[in-house]
């Protein structure tokens, strides 16, 4: 089997494809900066598929270097941040909270 | 403070603790040399020289180790009220409400904080050129890179600003820069020094590292930062060691491994001439030295930065210009918008986040973005942690051999200004001698291995004495690194090899 099929092929590094990477990862790069991106993109996609041809069927995903151990703490309330220290950086703000464009659509009500 | 890069944590204690200079008077007088450098060298994103003086009277007659010595963080490790931005124009105006442990521990132990250092935005880069305030520059020749993402603490240590500065390593961001820069660059081993403060760019693969001037002086660093922090969970109960008593044992008793790769013939031939002479020493005064191979090692490259960048895309998701950070205007119903204005929620992600980060950090939240995306997760992102999993073995094999290994820290002396931008790929490839104990999460130690001649691209030699390359004196020999490697948690063979090794060059 040709385990390269399983990687990408950079030529298929589509508009389309780019296009639905840039809405998961909620940018905008525009214009120029996008043909370039592309391009970029395909350039370094190629040099990864190097990795295709390893045979990593009797291997388990490294995911963290030292073996796992959750430590755990006392179920206890620590204070940490006061809401003024909290809400500091934040350039929009009211009352005490982040102040962020509407989410939800306006009631029928409202919108009559 | 005649010279350059002369400043050392036990020189300047020394003095400090003999009555010869004031905590006070040592400030000044590293503001003085800032001040006549820093327009220069472009080191520090901002001086934090008032923050220094109110620390030295505060503590006023409070017994601390190393009270009055000066140092520097990278603007990626947080401090209480002094503006920490990731070189980011997305973090612009960003104030942390707390401090990193990394940093409340040297303040604790007494030292100054006298500036946040430049860096590769989000620490994402391999010369401090992807910083949005602008590139820091080489303290030995100007025209070129000080290396990077910790450019900023490399280049301020080498021009004598602070002996010793704070940098982190996720793939190289300590070691490489500290190479370039004639440094001594240590990444601790991954869990022995928290990480609680610190902006987070790859979680499995970050770490917080000192830069220095001596190996000593590393050693004193990493003693004062690591121990249990209850913040970090990702820290490894272990004692602490004391690295000073051991540090000047030599490494009569070692066995040296020397990679192979360090032969490729992607490595510059001036790095291959100093890093033979390196070896040839190794030869006269260890045990044993041996070549060393890690089949894998050509596959470190593509599954690092596949890893990398995927938790890179799933860590920078936070930054939406909600609750730090410029952001753009809501538009009012009805309102047509611009570039500066969204006209929903997503949009106002999407416009605060493509002003707000630069280019290298789209490209790399793409490409993590697009690794981790249905379809990709497992023909990228497994996979490469499936090969991490083949490099962490065959290391673990080679140290039953060897106790430390060797090869060059950079495949080139400190490069152009400009000449790796192009192409990111060029870029990357800079690292590739500094991933494999990133991925395996072991200790690496980046020391000055000798000197390329610029005079003669094909002459090079160790030089003993660093004077020669004064900052502003005309540029004619360029640093090369060496790099040393040991097994996870052993820190203190490191020291004593990287000591060894400086003791006969310094």
């Amino acid at each position: 089997m040709d385990k390269r099929k399983e990687i990408v092929h950079p030529g298929e590094i589509t508009n389309d494809v780019l296009q639905n990477v840039i809405v998961l990862a909620r940018l905008d790069p525009i214009g120029p900066s996008m043909t370039l991106q592309k391009e970029h993109l395909k350039k370094i996609l190629d040099h990864f598929s190097v990795l295709a041809q390893v045979d990593v069927s009797n291997l388990d995903p490294t995911i963290h270097v030292n073996p796992a151990k959750l430590p755990l703490r006392e179920d206890i309330a620590v204070d940490f941040l006061s809401l003024d220290e909290a809400l500091a950086n934040s350039r929009l703000r009211t009352q005490e909270f982040f102040q962020v464009p509407k989410i939800l659509e306006p009631e029928e009500s409202e919108k009559r | 403070m005649k010279g350059f890069n002369e400043l050392s944590i036990e020189k300047l204690k020394a003095e400090l603790d003999a009555g010869k200079i004031s905590p006070r008077e040592l400030i000044r007088k590293i503001k003085k040399r800032v001040d006549s450098i820093e327009p220069k060298l472009h080191a520090l994103n901002r001086e934090t020289f008032e923050h220094a003086f109110n620390d030295i009277d505060i503590s006023g007659s409070v017994i601390q180790p190393f009270r009055g010595i000066p140092y520097i963080q990278k603007d990626n490790i947080c401090t209480t009220g002094i503006p920490t931005n990731c070189s980011s124009k997305i973090l612009d105006g960003f104030v942390p409400p707390y401090t990193a442990t990394a940093d409340s521990r040297p303040t604790e132990a007494g030292f100054s904080l006298i500036g946040k250092a430049n860096m590769d935005e989000f620490a994402m880069g391999s010369s401090t050129e992807y910083s949005a305030w602008g590139p820091t520059f080489n303290p030995f020749d100007t025209s070129r890179v000080p290396g990077g993402s910790s450019g900023g603490c490399a280049a301020a240590v080498a021009a004598g600003y602070a002996p010793l500065a704070f940098g982190t390593d996720t793939g190289g961001s300590v070691r490489q820069p500290a190479a370039f820069c004639g440094n001594v660059g240590l990444r601790p081993t991954y869990g022995r020094v928290s990480r609680w403060g610190l902006v987070a760019y790859a979680s499995s693969l970050d770490q917080i590292g000192p830069i220095t001037s001596t190996v000593r002086d590393s050693a004193h660093a990493l003693s004062i930062i690591e121990g249990p922090d209850s913040r970090d969970s990702t820290l490894v109960d272990i004692p602490k060691e004391d690295y000073l008593k051991t540090i000047e044992n030599g490494i009569e008793e070692m066995t040296i491994g020397v990679l192979d790769a360090s032969n490729a013939d992607w490595v510059d031939d001036r790095v291959k001439t100093v890093f033979d002479q390196n070896v040839e020493w190794f030869k006269g005064h260890a045990k044993e030295v041996r070549e060393v191979k890690i089949e894998s090692f050509d596959l470190l490259l593509a599954a690092y930065y596949i890893i990398a960048l995927s938790e890179a895309s799933s860590n920078l998701a936070r930054y939406d210009g909600i609750r730090y950070g410029p952001s753009v205007d809501f538009a009012g119903d009805g309102r047509d918008v611009d570039e500066n204005t969204a006209s929903d929620l997503l949009d106002y992600y999407r416009k605060n986040r493509s002003q707000g980060f630069g280019s290298e950090v789209t490209r790399r939240i793409l490409i993590g973005t697009f690794a981790l995306s249905a379809g990709h997760y497992e023909s990228y992102y497994l996979r490469a942690q499936k090969v991490r999993t083949r490099v962490c073995a065959e290391l673990g094999e080679l140290w039953r051999n060897c106790d430390v290994i060797i090869n060059p820290t950079s495949p080139t002396p400190p490069f152009k200004l400009g000449s790796a931008l192009d192409d990111p790929m060029d870029m990357y490839k800079a690292d590739r001698f500094v991933l494999l104990q990133s991925m395996a999460g072991v200790p690496g130690i980046s020391i000055n291995g000798g000197w390329t001649d610029l005079d003669d691209d094909n002459s090079t030699k160790l030089v003993k004495s660093r004077e020669k390359n004064f900052f502003g004196k005309p540029v004619k020999m360029l640093p090369i690194g060496l790099h040393i490697t040991a097994p996870a948690f052993a820190e203190s063979k490191l020291f004593q090899a990287a000591r060894a090794f400086e003791r006969e060059h310094s």
